[in-house]
Order: C-alpha cells, then sequence, then structure tokens
C-alpha cells in the first residue's frame, strides 16, 4: 500500500493554474532539471514529500539536455551571450527586499560560465550545388533516398524537428546502475532505448569490429580460431573471476596488461579488451582491469547484441522521466521562471524568491554552477571535458543497414588521468538522432586534441555536413549536504550515469535519512481508483445523492466492460512481458555459458 | 482514505487473475459445446467460422476446431461448383447468386485469404501450433494461385522471432519448394541465421541437405560436396567450435562434413553349409529389395530368401534355403547393376569378396582434408583439455581410416579420457571402445578356423559379418550381454562363452548346427533348468558348464 497524498497537489495545482501563484511553503525547493536534481526531485515526491521543481531554462534537462538543431542555435546563442546577463536580476532589489524578514539576506543565483571555446562550422557550400550535378544524376538513378540538395544551415534548421543532439551523450550498461534503477523504480514506462548494434575499435589504421558477443566472436574474419577460444576462455573465466582468486591473488596489483600477456592473450586481443571490452588505460591494475572486464561481460545477453542500450530521443529524455515521475507524484514544475534568489539566515536557506513570489522550504537542492558562491563550501580542482558533434552524411564504417555504433578511442600514454579514453558514438536516423541519412557523431574527451589526432582522420571533408566543438568544465564534489542545501554535480565524465545516480542517492538519503529511494512506481493499472475499494455503506454515506439502484446497476455494466478489455489487456502484456523476461533469461544463460 | 495511492495487494491481483480464468474457462465450454451442437446440426455457415475462430485466437491447438473450419469452407467450394440453387444454405457466405467461373474461384480464394490471416494471427499467440500450420498448408493448397513466397516471408518472420522452430522450419522447407525458391538463397538464409546464433541444428542441418545441390561432387560416388566447398564449410564450423567448444548443434554438422561417404552396400560373402543352407552377407544392411539372388541362373521363388531376425527389414545377413543335395550356382546382383557382384560356383562351400578395394579406400582430397581438421581438433584439445566433442570429433575422423594400427593408440587414449570425464555416457565409449579393438582383430576379412577373442574387453559384437567362416570362436572373459551376433556363426562348432555377461540365452534355442556352447561364468549359467530346457529341445545344442 502506498500513501501518498496526491489529491491534495492536485487541487494545489489547479490553484496555481488559476491565479498564477505558487503555495507558500515546499518542504524540497530543486533548482535546475539536471539529471541529479530530477532524480532527487522524483525520489522525494515519489515518498509523499512535497516538491517544487524549478528551471530558469524553458527546456528540461539543463547541461543534460537533448536538442533539436534550433533548440541548439539557441542554445549556443545562450552559451556565448551569457556573462552579460547577470545585471537583470539585480535590477528590483527593493521590492524583493520587502519579502526578506529579519536577518535574512538574499542571495542571487550564480551563473558560472561552463561553457567556454565554442566553434562551429558548417561545411556545405551552397556553390556545391552546381558542381554536383553529375553526382546527382547518379544518386537519383540510384533511386536511395540521399538528400540531393547541400546542408546548409537554412536546410539544417528547416529540418529541425529531426534532430535530437545531446549536450552530455551517454550510454547506458544493459546491467548498469542507470538501468537498474529505471527497472526498479518504474521510470522506465517513461524511456525508450536502442540498442548499440556494434562496437568498434581503432586498430592498425583502420575501423574494426570488437567481437564482444558470442555471435561477433563467432563470425568476426580478423581474428583466428585459436584466437577465438582464447579470447571466448578468458571471458568467460572474467565473468566469474572472483571463483579464481587463489590463483590469481599475486597478480591482482600488477599491471592488467601484463596479466593479459601472461594469459597468453595475442596482442590484438589484448586490444580488443584494453580499449574496448575494460575499456580502460593501460595504466590500470590487474584487479581494476578484471572489474571492468566484468562489467562490460555482465551487461552482455540482456538487451541487443551489444552491452550498451542508447536512450531514443537523446540522454535527454532521462531527467524528464524523473521530472515525470516526480510530477505524477505531486510535484509541481516551473519553467523558464526567473528565479529572484535564495533566501538564507544563520547557515539555512529559508526559502526562495521565484518571479516576485517567496516560498519557503525546508531543503534546496541545487545545480553546482547555480549555487551562489555563499553557500558552497568546497572548491575542487576544475576538470575539462571535451565536446564534439559531428553531423556526417555517411556512416564512420559503412554497413549494408544503419548502426549505431560506439567506439572507445585510447588515451595517450602520457596522460596521468586514470580516464584517459575518448568516447565516440555514431548515431543515426534510427534512433532519432537526425534525419535519414545522416549521422550524428558524438566525441567525449578529457583531452583537447582528441578531434585533430584521433577523430578526424577517420572522417573525410566530405562526409561532414556540421561541426560543433566546445569545452566545458565540471567540479565533482565530495560533501552531499551543506546545512540544509545539497549541490548537484554538473555531468562529469562518464560512461553511464553511475556517480551521477550514487550523488543522487546519497542527497536524498541525507536529506530523508531511511526512507527508500525510489520504490516501484506502481501501474496505473495497479491503483485503485474512485470507488472501487470502499464498499456499498461507506458510498452511501459519503454521497449526498446516491444514484437509484437499477442506474447504477447499468452503470456499472457499462463501466466493467471496458475496463474487463482492459484487464484482459494487462494480462496479454503480462504475458508479452513474461515472454520477454523468459527470453532474456536465456540469454542471460547463454551469456553465462560463454 | 481517501485521497490516497492505492495499490492492489498481488492477493487481489491473483483472485482477480483466478476470476478470470474461471470466467474464461466457461466461456470457452459454452462456446465450444454450441460449436459442436452446430457441427452435428450440420450447421456450415459464416457463423460456425465466425465462433470458431473466436476459440482459436486464443488457443489455436484445438484441432477438431480446425477441422470444422476445412469442412465449411469445403462445402463452400463444393456448392460452388454443383448448382446454384443448393447454395441457399450458404447465403451468409456468398453475397450474390450465379457467380461466373472466375468469380467463384475469386471468392473461394478470398475465404482461404480470410484463413491465412487467423493463422497467422493463431500463431502470433502460439508460434508452435501444429494445427495453426496444418490448416496453412492446407488452405495454400487450394488457393488459386497460391503464393508460396509469401509464406517463405511469413518464415522469415517466424524464425527470426525464434530460430528454432521447428515447425517453422518444416514449414519453409514445404514451402520454399512451393515457390521454388533457389537453394542458393535458402543457403543464404542459413548463414544468417547462423551467424545471428550459430546454436542451431536446424539451421546447420538445412545446410547438409541444400550444400550437396549446390556443390556437388559428381566424379567420386559416395562423396557428397565438392573439396573446395566442404574446406570451407569446415572452416566455417571450426570458428563455431572454436568459439564456443561446449555447442553440440555445431560439433554434429562437423561429423557429417568430416563423416565418411555414404557407403554403398555390397555384397560381401557366401557361406554354403551342407544341410543346403546358404548365408548371404553384405557390408552393410540392406532391404530384400536391393540384391537379386539367381540359382543356376534362375530367380528362385521369393520366399527362398529371407532374413534371420523377424523384427529387422535391413540386414546385413540373409538366408536362401536350399535342398541338401542341390548345391546351386549361386549369383548376386545388387540393385540396378547387370553384372554379379559375387558368385558362389556350384562346388565351392564358401566365397569372400575383395572388401578392402572396393569400399574403404578413402580419396586423397578427404584424406588431406581429414589430417588438416584433425590438427586443428587437436589444438582445441591442448586448449581445452576438458572439453568432450573434440575428443569425439577426432574419435569420427579416426574411425574414417578403419582404425589403421597408427590410429588405434590414439583412439584408446581419447576414449579412455571420455569413459573417465563422461562417466554419464561410459558404456556408449565402452562400446566404441570394444568396436576398435574388435576391429583391429578381425582386420577387414572374414577369418577362418579357430579365433581367439577372449579378454579384449568387448561389450559387443559390432562386425558380426566377420565371423562368418570361423569354426572355432573364443569370446570368452569379456563383457558381452547380448548373443545377437549368434546367426551369424554358420560354421562355428564351439563357442566359448565364458565369464561374459549373458542373460537372455533364447537365442541359443535355435541353432543351425552342432554347437558345443561353455556358458560358465554368465548369469545364464545359474540357470541350470533353463539350459536344461533348451538342450532338451534342439539335440544340436550342447553345453558345458
Amino acid at each position: 500500500m502506498q500513501n501518498v497524498s496526491y489529491n491534495y497537489y492536485s487541487l494545489k495545482k489547479l490553484e496555481i493554474m488559476a491565479n498564477g501563484e505558487l503555495p507558500k511553503e515546499f518542504e524540497v525547493i530543486v533548482i535546475g532539471t539536471g539529471l541529479e536534481e530530477s532524480i532527487v526531485a522524483a525520489a522525494c515526491a515519489r515518498n509523499g514529500h512535497s516538491v517544487l521543481h524549478l528551471d530558469s531554462n524553458d527546456f528540461y534537462g539543463d547541461q543534460w539536455a537533448s536538442f533539436t538543431f534550433e533548440g541548439l542555435q539557441k542554445w549556443l546563442d545562450g552559451s556565448r551571450a551569457k556573462s552579460d546577463e547577470k545585471e537583470d536580476s539585480q535590477a528590483e532589489p527593493k521590492v524583493l527586499k520587502d519579502l526578506l524578514e529579519n536577518g535574512e539576506t538574499l542571495l542571487p543565483l550564480d551563473h558560472e560560465k561552463t561553457v567556454t571555446k565554442i566553434s562551429e562550422d558548417f561545411h556545405a557550400k551552397e556553390v556545391k550545388e552546381t558542381l554536383k550535378s553529375d553526382e546527382e544524376e547518379e544518386e537519383r538513378k540510384s533511386d536511395t533516398p540521399v538528400v540531393v540538395e547541400p546542408w546548409t544551415k537554412a536546410k539544417l534548421l528547416a529540418n529541425s524537428r529531426h534532430f535530437n543532439l545531446d549536450l552530455t551523450p551517454r550510454l547506458l550498461f544493459s546491467k548498469g546502475s542507470m538501468v537498474e534503477l529505471l527497472i526498479s523504480s518504474n521510470v522506465s514506462r517513461y524511456t525508450e532505448f536502442k540498442s548499440v548494434t556494434r562496437v568498434l575499435t581503432h586498430l592498425n589504421g583502420k575501423l574494426e569490429h570488437v567481437p564482444s558477443s558470442r555471435a561477433d566472436v563467432f563470425s568476426t574474419k580478423h581474428i583466428s580460431v585459436i584466437e577465438k577460444r582464447l579470447l571466448m576462455k578468458y571471458l568467460t573465466f572474467c565473468l566469474n573471476y572472483q571463483e579464481h582468486l587463489d590463483k590469481i591473488e599475486p597478480d591482482l596489483q600488477r599491471p592488467y596488461e601484463e596479466f593479459l600477456k601472461k594469459e597468453k592473450l595475442t596482442p590484438t586481443l589484448i586490444h580488443f579488451i584494453m580499449n574496448s571490452i575494460a575499456m580502460v588505460p593501460k595504466s590500470v591494475n590487474c584487479e581494476e582491469g578484471l572489474k571492468s572486464t566484468q562489467k562490460f561481460l555482465a551487461s552482455l545477453g540482456r538487451f541487443g547484441f551489444t552491452p550498451f542500450l542508447w536512450p531514443m530521443y537523446g540522454t535527454g529524455e532521462l531527467p524528464q522521466a524523473f521530472c515525470r515521475l516526480s510530477a505524477v507524484f505531486g510535484g509541481t514544475y516551473f519553467l523558464s521562471r526567473p528565479i529572484d534568489g535564495i533566501i538564507y539566515k544563520e547557515n539555512q536557506v529559508q526559502g526562495v524568491i521565484v518571479d516576485g513570489q517567496r516560498i519557503n522550504c525546508s531543503y534546496l537542492v541545487i545545480a553546482r554552477k547555480l549555487c551562489p558562491q555563499a553557500l558552497r563550501t568546497e572548491s575542487n580542482e576544475k576538470q575539462t571535458v571535451f565536446r564534439d558533434i559531428h553531423l556526417l552524411k555517411s556512416s564512420i564504417l559503412t554497413s549494408e543497414k544503419e548502426e549505431l555504433s560506439f567506439l572507445t578511442l585510447p588515451g595517450s600514454e602520457e596522460t596521468e588521468d586514470g580516464q584517459s579514453q575518448s568516447y565516440v558514438m555514431e548515431v543515426g536516423h534510427g534512433a532519432s538522432a537526425c534525419p535519414r541519412g545522416m549521422y550524428s557523431l558524438q566525441v567525449n574527451s578529457l583531452k583537447s586534441d582528441t578531434f585533430e589526432t584521433m577523430v578526424q582522420p577517420l572522417l573525410t571533408q566530405d562526409q561532414l555536413i556540421y561541426s560543433l566543438r566546445w569545452k566545458r568544465t565540471y567540479e565533482t564534489l565530495k560533501k552531499t549536504l551543506n546545512g540544509n542545501v545539497a549541490l548537484c554535480h554538473d555531468p562529469v565524465f562518464e560512461l553511464d550515469f553511475d556517480e551521477a545516480i550514487a550523488h543522487a542517492r546519497n542527497m536524498f538519503d541525507a536529506i530523508f535519512p531511511g526512507e527508500d529511494f525510489l520504490p516501484r512506481a506502481p501501474e496505473p493499472e495497479e491503483i485503485i481508483l474512485g470507488d472501487e475499494s470502499i464498499t456499498a455503506e461507506e458510498e452511501v454515506a459519503h454521497d449526498e445523492n446516491p444514484p437509484k439502484p437499477e442506474e447504477r446497476t447499468s452503470t456499472e455494466v457499462k463501466s466493467q466492460d471496458p475496463k474487463k478489455s482492459e484487464k484482459e489487456k494487462v494480462e496479454d502484456d503480462q504475458k508479452e512481458e513474461s515472454m520477454l523476461t523468459e527470453q532474456s533469461a536465456a540469454n542471460e544463460n547463454e551469456a553465462q555459458d560463454q | 482514505m481517501h485521497g490516497r495511492l492505492k495499490v492492489k495487494t498481488t492477493a487481489q491481483q491473483a483472485a482477480e487473475r483466478r476470476a478470470d480464468k474461471n470466467q474464461k474457462a466457461q466461456a470457452y465450454q459454452t462456446a465450444m459445446t454450441a460449436i459442436l451442437d452446430r457441427r452435428d446440426a450440420g450447421c456450415r455457415d459464416a457463423v460456425q467460422l465466425k465462433m470458431t475462430a473466436g476459440i482459436l485466437m486464443s488457443n489455436p491447438d484445438v484441432t477438431v476446431l480446425w477441422n470444422i473450419r476445412k469442412d465449411v469452407l469445403q462445402a463452400h467450394s463444393a456448392c460452388n461448383r454443383s448448382e446454384p440453387s443448393e447454395k441457399a444454405d450458404l447465403a451468409d457466405l456468398t453475397t450474390s447468386t450465379g457467380l461466373s467461373q472466375d468469380e467463384t474461384v475469386s471468392e473461394f480464394n478470398a475465404m482461404l485469404q480470410k484463413e491465412l490471416d487467423l493463422t497467422r494471427q493463431c500463431l502470433m499467440t502460439n508460434p508452435k501450433s501444429y494445427g495453426a500450420w496444418f490448416h496453412r498448408t492446407w488452405c495454400l493448397a487450394r488457393m488459386q494461385p497460391p503464393d508460396w513466397s509469401q509464406e517463405v516471408r511469413l518464415c522469415d518472420q517466424f524464425l527470426a522471432l525464434d530460430d528454432r522452430n521447428f515447425h517453422c522450419w518444416d514449414y519453409r522447407r514445404h514451402a520454399v519448394k512451393q515457390a521454388g525458391v533457389k537453394p542458393e538463397a535458402e543457403l543464404a538464409c542459413t548463414q544468417m541465421l547462423i551467424d545471428k546464433n550459430f546454436s542451431n541444428y536446424s539451421a546447420w542441418h538445412y545446410r547438409s541437405k541444400l550444400l550437396p545441390i549446390l556443390y556437388p561432387n559428381p566424379g567420386q560416388s559416395g562423396i557428397s560436396i565438392n573439396p573446395e566447398r566442404r574446406a570451407l564449410e569446415i572452416e566455417m564450423v571450426r570458428n563455431a567450435a572454436f568459439t564456443d567448444p561446449e555447442d553440440s548443434s555445431a560439433w554434429f554438422y562437423h561429423a557429417w562434413l568430416i563423416g565418411p561417404p555414404s557407403k554403398i552396400s555390397t555384397a560381401m560373402a557366401i557361406n554354403r553349409r551342407k544341410d543346403g543352407q546358404i548365408a548371404l552377407i553384405f557390408s552393410t544392411p540392406v532391404v530384400k529389395s536391393q540384391f537379386r539372388v539367381l540359382l543356376n541362373g534362375a530367380a528362385g521363388s521369393p520366399d527362398q530368401v529371407c532374413g534371420t531376425r523377424r523384427e529387422v527389414v535391413s540386414d546385413s545377413l540373409w538366408m536362401i534355403s536350399t535342398e541338401p543335395s542341390e548345391s546351386p550356382r549361386v549369383e548376386v546382383y545388387m540393385e540396378h547393376s547387370d553384372d554379379p557382384s559375387l558368385v558362389l560356383e556350384a562346388h565351392q562351400p564358401r566365397v569372400e569378396a575383395d572388401i578392402r578395394a572396393s569400399t574403404t579406400e578413402l580419396h586423397p582430397d578427404m584424406i588431406a582434408a581429414l589430417k588438416e581438421d584433425r590438427k586443428f581438433t587437436e589444438e582445441l584439445i591442448e586448449i581445452e583439455p576438458e572439453a568432450i566433442w573434440p575428443r569425439l570429433a577426432i574419435l569420427k575422423a579416426l574411425s574414417n581410416f578403419k582404425f589403421q594400427k597408427e590410429c588405434l593408440a590414439e583412439s584408446l587414449k581419447h576414449l579412455n579420457f571420455l569413459i573417465h570425464a563422461d562417466p554419464q555416457r561410459k558404456h556408449y565409449f565402452l562400446d566404441l571402445k570394444s568396436d576398435i579393438v574388435l576391429m583391429q582383430k578381425l582386420d577387414e576379412h572374414c577369418p577362418k578356423g579357430c579365433v581367439d577373442l577372449s579378454g579384449l574387453g568387448l561389450t559387443r559384437i559390432a562386425f558380426p559379418e566377420r565371423l562368418l567362416f570361423i569354426d572355432d570362436l573364443n569370446l570368452s572373459n569379456n563383457h558381452l550381454k547380448s548373443l545377437t551376433f549368434l546367426p551369424y556363426l554358420q560354421n562355428c562348432s564351439k563357442l566359448n562363452l565364458e565369464d561374459n555377461q549373458i542373460d537372455d540365452i533364447r537365442q541359443l534355442s535355435n541353432p543351425r548346427q552342432d554347437m558345443v556352447v561353455l556358458l560358465k561364468g554368465n548369469k545364464a549359467a545359474d540357470n541350470p533348468s533353463k539350459l536344461e530346457e533348451i538342450g532338451q529341445n534342439n539335440s544340436n545344442i550342447s553345453f558345458l558348464t
């Protein structure tokens, strides 16, 4: 039985809609709709706490957003301009001051500029159109739906809606923390995914498939049968290496690469394992390497042929999905609201002034970059992530069908940082990332020269439609709760969402210790609506005008019929679901057999 | 409780489900009774089709309902062909009367098309419904013209859902044949499925049927595909074997690829006994129609040639009864051959063919392929010493060489390993070991006189044909359990079976000649009364215990 008072908030919402005023108090106010903020908002609302979730942007996700082409252009304009904006918010301080009580100060939001060095290139030139006529003819003859007109800025904007371009593209391990959280919280009902269809690596100057599943190993032509056996044998061992700890104990702290050599794996296999399966730098020790290898393998065979999932319509869908759960459980949402400042007194945040209205709160959850400096207690070293988005006319490795590719580029050996690989994803129309026939290449790197040294050589000038590059700084925080303020991380450099989820969870645990973190939300059909459970007497007692018996039976019959068919549907769905789970169980067995 | 989100408990859900189930069961009972009553009343109308469809959609396994539908459809097509007046009953089905021939056909086609839609829906709920697949076949056979290529595409879809759905595979083979799909396309289909998941017996097996058509080997009889293609296939299956040595589907295909060429049976030996009984031995079992026998140039009566075991149709031993005084010239012709395979002249007591030359020689290509493959398999064993299948594959390959001396030690080494590694199949391996040892001893010809096969650990006599000419056979101190080889001992006068595990001695009650049998140290010897009984009924046999 879930005890969530949700009618109360529905009423409040009506009130808000009626006069534009927000309630005067919430338990938790969340500022920023990034992923961590949204998870915390969902977890609080899910357990019945009142939540106000604000964002001064007119889109969800903040630094985790996915955009249409036009949306991306707007975001770029905003990011280029942001520094001048600050002055506006201090325009009418007197009016706001009236809202403050004794001893309270108003702290304006910080707008730390994290995105810099934006460079944008539209490669298609108008002139080309006339020169290309011969090619066009050929293309028409070949009867493929190739777009003939060059992809100029105007044309990209005209097709804006076909794009979902991510500020922070991520993959999900099929057995990773995000997938598990989506399932356990039932937020998965708001999300859709596509399987990554191939894992690529850069080997001997060429892009090649990484044989990552049993079927891949069988069909690859790049390694010998002996290598196939060695690889499968090694991967099987990694699946449950903990059972053989006695044998490998002495090697655990030594370099992983040495261990692989000791296991008689060939250089090609070592390259596959280090770069694409474990995805670890050369310096990593054996224990870490084994753990990373196992993580990859454990995610195999659950969905699709690789261990990875890509969110349909972009990563930006995920914060939105959590916001949706939060809203279903009574969370109140306001986007594009100017936030005038945070009310602060004696080391405690008292509330927030939004659009000239004071709202009190017990807790404030806020994105780090928006948090006033006065509320920040720690300052860590800034890290930098380099991002590229390239729109391509064809895939970096052409194939018969549209592929969703993942490529890990090794880091250079001199980098001391533990995570020196770069993650590259190539997504096409099938995942709704861009129009048909086009591919969006997403690069995430910690190094500034990844594009020049590793990505550019993979591309031809002809292939490029559009390139966007920028640099974003971020900071990781150690403290989860400071007074009654929780600071959310900027997106850190990772492939999945492990750190974001762990941090969101820690924040929630600190705010509401001992409470369940996002327990499974019931399906709509599991919720008893209206009077289903109320006995006849109760109904008579509550209802002022009970309908006449005949009428009641007739309405009951009417209302039963569609319900019944719905139940049948649900049962069918369940059947399907159980078939699916059976299938995935079978797959899992297979994966284990490997 | 107002304003609270309430969730149904699982008990509540379970009760709902139970109630739902009961309701469904009741609905099913009612509908079934109604349908069967209507059938008995001779209703063959659209209502009947509608009612049966209702049940079949949720349970496509009710065969009787499919048959009722066939009945209705047939009635409709039959009455269309006859006078229009009869169509009155089927007013629901036929919208207008007096249709032309073409219109009738297209209307019936439309009905069948609806059946196809229904079966398709049914197969979505249960892709392994016999009834639905059969009904589809039945409908297609009556469509004019049937669109079988559509059916092949349907199979593609269902195999994508479950690549090992044998119903679908079966239907596919039928559809492919009807649609005239090229074997090349089918081979590509198996390749696609195997690439997706090579644990697919059906796909591998299908290859073994397609390849002999696409890549025949006309020059050499018995080898089913040409050497180049076989090399490619061996390489492909090797990739599967190395990826997962425990996957049996790949090894079965491997066994087919490296297996011996299918042998053509030949007459091996003829033995004439003094009592006029002539025994014919073939290299592999044959049925009676596969050979002809001429006695003194004339075909004998069909009853003259008979088998030794009533229940066995295909056997390697056949008997010809003649009078002791006759001693005819015996000519054995194999099927479709005008030259006699083996001739026993009137004065001869026995004749033996030169088998070595005719059946056991492997083509040099095959020998090279086998050797190369063995090298790889041995490497696999080196990496995976515990694996069962590669060792079995080596044994299979060695058996192609008829257990030549140099192979014996290796075979025994693998067998001894397997007996310990896979105790559940211990007796199977012991049988294989017994066969190898016996083959070494009998060495490809039929020995005569006194033969000692004692103490070899034999569990069965795999090549009883070779025992034909033996006079004195010592099988003591083995692990034999059965006497099924006894009819082959046409000349044996002394049989030593001491210290075996023989229990059932019924075979001994029908001896063909004087024979002394030593049975000491067998279970059967513990039952002297039984021995006595056999001895009393048959003066030919005597027991030494």
